[in-house]
């Protein structure tokens, strides 16, 4: 017989997306006995000189890839440009705030085990790069 | 193109498009290469004593 230490409160883990080029995908997710709560995140991304107007898409979807939610979709992002955006509870956007900061005010959501985050480049071309963290609290199931 | 998946740690997958298996065997073997290469690493900061 084995016992298995559960911390109900879970931990604070921060997930690091690694320099990936825009026409890749991205997903996270728990995987199996675990689910996240994800707080809040960063994402950088630097664009090559093709000309297209990118954007950022977080969405979140179910096992069987259904849309569940969107949580963000970022404004254009034109060619040979450095921008990052962030994400998280933020309730305050001024009038200057959200187009020089690009930040997304979302409340904390739930992803259970085989649920995903996916994070896409709309427009993303091979040689755009982003990258970024995203902090999430971690729970055993 | 098709589109197929990779695993590059575990809790992470990136997606792509690939004409076929061996391309997209070989752009795989890129990506997670890549991944694991180009993580961001946080500044170093030293404390020094005065």
């Amino acid at each position: 017989m084995s016992f298995t230490w559960i911390f109900q409160g879970g931990r604070r883990v921060i997930k690091t997306i690694s320099n990936t080029a825009g026409n890749v995908l991205t997903t996270l997710s728990p995987g199996s006995g675990k689910r996240w709560l994800v707080l809040m995140g960063t994402i950088r991304l630097q664009t090559d000189a093709t000309t297209a107007d990118r954007s950022i898409i977080l969405r979140v979807k179910d096992s069987s890839n259904n849309l569940l939610t969107t949580l963000f979709r970022s404004d254009s992002q034109t060619a040979s440009t450095d921008s990052y955006y962030y994400f998280g509870p933020t309730k305050y956007v001024g009038s200057n705030m959200d187009a020089v900061t690009r930040i997304a005010g979302i409340d904390p959501i739930l992803l259970d085990e085989n649920d995903k985050l996916v994070i896409e480049i709309s427009n993303g071309q091979a040689g755009d790069t982003y990258s970024g963290h995203i902090v999430i609290l971690e729970v055993d199931m | 193109m098709k589109r197929y998946k990779v695993q590059v740690e575990p809790q992470v997958e990136l997606e792509f498009e690939a004409k076929d298996l061996r391309e997209a065997k070989k752009k795989a073997k890129e990506l997670k290469e890549n991944w694991l290469k180009n993580k961001p690493q946080p500044e170093e900061v030293i404390t020094v004593e005065v």
